[in-house]
């Protein structure tokens, strides 16, 4: 019985070309949709969860901060709650270059962590063991990949690196490449070899210098909260909270780091964007519902082609339940030939998603488990696909279905209508969705950040230029293309030390921008109440310019002239006031910032360009660089691009999003073609008359797409409201916002009105131009 | 085989109410060719469809078999109607999606017949219909005459005790006409019941009785003598 069920599905799709097409497609692309979006959900999903006894491994976090001193850790081993304890040095990317023979390259993520780490997160080890491997000093732990492209094919235990030109490090152990970890790294050197390497020999012993990641493995069984309160007690007195105050620590489980960005001090950590996840969790949901509506719908309208065939079925003795059965196998059917195209959509289109997420998205369609997946999941679409055509064919009375009294599907069509709505509702809510969402982001883009960066390059000076910068400053000089050199600690869009005032018995916390008087005339910086730093740095130590937010957020009267110790640094005045600017991402408000001259910490070199002469700018910034650090390759940087991780973001959430979305609206038009041919197709008898009877063509198109017309107003009216609420609660998240204009809906609602308009009128214009005779010869 | 008491059936609307039959009794015994004439509208078709247990009568008894059907469920009369009836239509309502071979072989599906005994089973009676060589056509490939060929050879396929043929040939010219009320004549002298409704004087004639409907109610019948039928 199945055999003959599953032919008839089949040459029946294939006598209805346009049927199939419709159900087919639309499914199809709605699978792949999903797919494509469960995959970037789960690996988005996958983020630490690999390791053994997650559960009792955690970050610790005080307050907005992730990062903590070198000397914590020694307090914190006192502890028998806490098993293992490690730190993890991932300043600024840690890129260090890496000399190997002839070879010379830089290596990004370098970290600088405790032997522990083996024993708290999870490592593959490839060669050597997690005993040895930093055990003896400037031992080096290698990725796979480092591995090879230092070494090559060849074995790299035992080899020895230079590093930075100065420290020679063996190579001990290859692991796997990390992955799924909110803490990415290539390579991995000893934790308590930073003394030697940055020539600070009371380094570990440093209470302040908060910059170091802390995990810790916990005991097991035991209460997260129970620990915090050890460690806060343990801890009252001791690093920095020696004037009795207690401290706030918490300890945040490791599988809920990747997410969590309300951490607003830390290092190398990579965040995933829940919203975005739940965003397109829903945008799946969405598509695969269109598609599985558009297949009710275009099957329930056609249902009559199917009467006589059911009516027979039923005459020679099917029961309902056979015919139930046969039509769902038939949706289960159309189902997996969906999930079978999209599964090549998916391979096709996946390239292009990982470009545009920068993710490395991967489904193993070998595996049967996922396999089974997702033919579970195409058996599942077809089941809800197919349930209300074959409850609503099964009920077909032979003895009117073959007399060819079809059209008893009234009840069904108020609900193709109402399906019909719900689509346009999705259509239009998105349209002025995606408009906003553009406008947001352009707004963004487009908002002045107070400072000019244009054509200023950047480049972090290696330990041969930080000797002898006024000499390499004058050198670069020289050229006409450059106008104006200058080094900084902070670039702007990347400013990220965070340093605290004790103000009234309470941490106020500021960003603290370390830089010299050239750079900020280079960017124009300019002071709306007091001065600005002059170049002359005899006249500037202790001196800090603030901008309003840290006026505020002080609250010290007046401000100008104030003078405060801060921990580590001695008393500074406030000489000026600068008005805020964006020196950081621009999709958050501007936080307190101070502003302090120090030339010996400002590492990075800016220079101006001319524009006319760019290009041959930086041909001679890379010669001079050569010259004088030929043991560390440049790799630099326009200071207009640091701002571009904050606009990317936005804008792949917004390029997505545009994808998805019309990929949601063509679902919805598929569906309207199909549904205005089969309406179309079934009101030949009425034109007919009417024709006869003098109707014009326009009339006839008023008659045949006054219903559709009906049907876009009512999912306007619905949409609208939908899409403002949605959108206004997704403008939240910024500061700084576009106003919700109602020509926005109006034109959403336009465009539903003309999608719907062009995908009938063709369909019209047929029927219109049909000979009456023949259209009542058939009937 | 069949009798009926007083059956009436009446078509509701909103506003308006039609008595398509009207207190109808009458009886038809096994191996009997019986034809139903009368105007269109008269409610031929409606007995047709009550006796094929297609449809429920509104009030009055419908005796199928021995059995009172008139009150039965879906599920009971699709159950009598596989094991014992068999449809010919005036517009042969054949599968498009099916091949000759395969409309002929669906009421054996539905009785879960192995595919064995199928296969031989279609065979000999596409052989008896003399339309074997075409099995694996569509029917919109076939004649008309061809077609209702196969939709006689799917109502007789499950050997059914009675066949109900509507206008069996309404859509035909008078040499395939011919052709498929030769056939019903043949199944009625091997034993099988035949009711028939026409609007065919002609095709009457093959029949013993003819029962004449007029606004739903008998209002004669002529009795033939069965030597007349095979003239």
């Amino acid at each position: 019985m199945t055999r003959n069920f599953l032919i008839t599905g089949y040459r029946y799709l294939k006598r209805h070309p346009l049927y199939a097409f419709i159900n087919l497609i639309g499914l199809s692309i709605g699978m792949a949709a999903t797919i494509i979006i469960l995959v970037y959900v789960i690996h988005e999903s996958s983020y630490d969860k690999q390791h053994v006894d997650g559960n009792r491994i955690v970050r610790l976090v005080q307050d907005h901060w992730g990062v903590h001193s070198p000397s914590l850790k020694y307090d914190l081993d006192e502890l028998s709650n806490i098993v293992h304890s490690a730190r993890v040095d991932h300043m600024y990317g840690n890129k260090m270059s890496v000399r190997y023979g002839d070879k010379l390259l830089n290596i990004k993520d370098i970290i600088f962590t405790d032997p522990e780490l083996f024993s708290i997160l999870k490592h593959e080890f490839v060669a050597g063991n997690p005993e040895e491997a930093l055990k003896e000093p400037f031992s080096m732990v290698l990725t796979e990949s480092t591995a090879r492209k230092v070494f090559g094919d060849k074995d790299p235990i035992g080899e020895v690196l230079r590093i930075d030109n100065k420290h020679l490090f063996t190579v001990t152990a290859i692991v796997k490449d990390i992955r799924h970890s909110h803490l990415s790294y290539n390579a991995m050197g000893i934790y308590e070899d930073l003394p030697a390497i940055n020539n600070q020999p009371g380094f570990l012993q440093l209470t302040g210098n908060w910059n170091y990641n802390y995990y810790l493995k916990l005991t097991e069984g035991v209460d997260h909260e129970q620990v915090e309160q050890v460690i806060n007690k343990h801890l009252t007195g001791r690093q920095h909270w020696k004037n009795g105050r207690v401290p706030s620590y918490q300890l945040q489980p490791i599988d809920g780091v990747y997410f969590d960005r309300s951490i607003k001090h830390e290092m190398g950590i990579e965040h995933g964007n829940r919203m975005m996840v739940r965003v397109f969790m829903g945008i799946a949901l969405i598509i695969l519902l269109l598609a599985i509506i558009n297949f009710i719908n275009i099957t329930t309208a056609n249902a009559t082609n199917r009467a006589k065939e059911t009516g027979v079925r039923k005459v020679v003795g099917s029961s309902k339940f056979a015919l139930i059965t046969q039509y769902l196998s038939e949706a289960i059917l159309v189902s997996f030939m969906a999930m079978i195209i999209a599964l090549f959509l998916v391979e096709l289109s996946m390239p292009v998603l990982q470009h545009l997420l920068q993710k490395s998205l991967v489904i193993n369609l070998f595996d049967p488990r996922i396999l089974l997946y997702l033919f579970g999941g195409a058996f599942c679409c077809g089941l809800l696909a197919g349930v209300v055509p074959a409850w609503m064919l099964s009920t077909f009375r032979p003895v009117e279905v073959l007399k060819g009294f079809t059209d008893r599907t009234g009840g069904k069509g108020r609900l193709r209508g109402a399906l019909t709505v719900f689509q346009f509702v999705i259509s239009t809510a998105l349209i002025s969705t995606v408009i906003f969402a553009y406008q947001q982001v352009k707004f963004i883009n487009n908002k002045p950040l107070g400072i000019n960066i244009d054509n200023i390059v950047y480049a972090r000076i290696s330990p041969d230029i930080r000797n002898s910068k006024q000499v390499f400053k004058d050198q670069l000089l020289k050229h006409p293309g450059i106008l104006e050199v200058g080094y900084t600690n902070a670039i702007p869009g990347r400013v990220t030390w965070q340093e605290m005032f004790e103000i009234n018995g309470e941490s106020r916390q500021y960003t603290f921008m370390v830089t010299t008087a050239e750079f900020l005339k280079m960017i124009g910086l300019e002071v709306a109440e007091g001065r600005n730093f002059t170049t002359s740095l005899a006249d500037e130590s202790g001196k800090i310019i603030i901008n309003r937010a840290a006026v505020d957020y002080f609250g010290w009267e007046p401000a100008l002239g104030h003078t405060e110790q801060a921990p580590y640094r001695g008393a500074l005045t406030v000489i000026g006031i600068t008005e805020n600017f964006h020196f950081n991402d621009v999709t958050k408000p501007v936080s307190p910032l101070v502003i302090y001259l120090w030339d010996e910490n400002s590492y990075q070199v800016c220079l101006k360009l001319d524009s006319r002469h760019t290009s041959e700018a930086i041909a001679y910034l890379e010669e001079v660089w050569s010259s004088y650090s030929p043991e560390f390759p440049i790799e630099y940087g326009f200071v207009h691009d640091a701002f571009k991780d904050f606009y990317q973001e936005q804008e792949t959430q917004l390029m997505v999003f545009l994808f998805f979305a019309l990929l949601s609206i063509f679902i919805a038009a598929l569906g309207l073609y199909g549904m205005a041919a089969f309406t179309v197709n079934r009101k030949r008898r009425e034109v007919s008359i009417r024709k006869i009877h003098g109707a014009g063509l326009e009339a006839i198109y008023l008659l045949l797409s006054m219903n559709m017309l009906k049907l876009v107003g009512i999912a306007m009216l619905i949409a609208t409201p939908l899409a403002w609420l949605g959108v206004d609660s997704w403008l939240q998240r910024f500061p700084y916002t576009i106003g919700l204009d109602w020509w926005v809906f109006a034109i959403a609602g336009l465009c539903s009105l003309l999608i719907s308009q062009l995908t009938i009128t063709g369909q019209v214009y047929r029927v219109a131009r049909i000979n009456p005779a023949d259209a009542l010869r058939y009937e | 085989m069949i009798k009926t008491e007083k059956l009436s059936k009446v078509f509701r609307t909103d506003e308006v109410e039609t008595t398509a039959l009207n207190e109808v009794s009458f009886e038809i015994k096994e191996g009997e060719f019986v034809a139903i004439m009368g105007p269109s509208g008269c409610g031929k078709s409606t007995l047709l469809n009550i006796m094929g247990l297609l449809d429920n009568p509104t009030s009055g008894n419908y005796y199928f078999l021995g059995q009172d059907v008139s009150k039965s469920t879906e599920r009971q009369r699709a159950n009598l109607r596989k094991q014992n009836i068999g449809f010919v239509f005036q517009n042969f309502n054949l599968i498009d999606e099916l091949t000759v071979f395969e409309n002929v072989e669906l009421p054996l599906i539905y009785l879960g017949m192995p595919t064995r005994e199928r296969k031989e089973r279609v065979e000999e009676v596409l052989t008896q219909m003399q339309i074997m060589h075409r099995k694996k056509h569509f029917p919109l490939q076939l004649s008309g005459g061809q077609q209702q060929r196969v939709a006689v050879a799917r109502a007789v396929i499950a050997k059914p005790a009675l066949i109900l043929a509507d206008e069996p040939t309404g859509n035909l010219d008078s040499v395939h006409g011919e052709e498929v009320m030769n056939l019903l004549s043949d199944l009625n002298n091997n034993g099988t019941t035949i009711i028939m409704v026409t609007h065919s004087q002609r095709d009457a004639e093959y029949s013993q009785r003819v029962m004449r409907l007029f606004d739903g109610q008998i209002i004669n019948e002529d009795i033939k003598k069965s030597s007349f039928v095979m003239s």
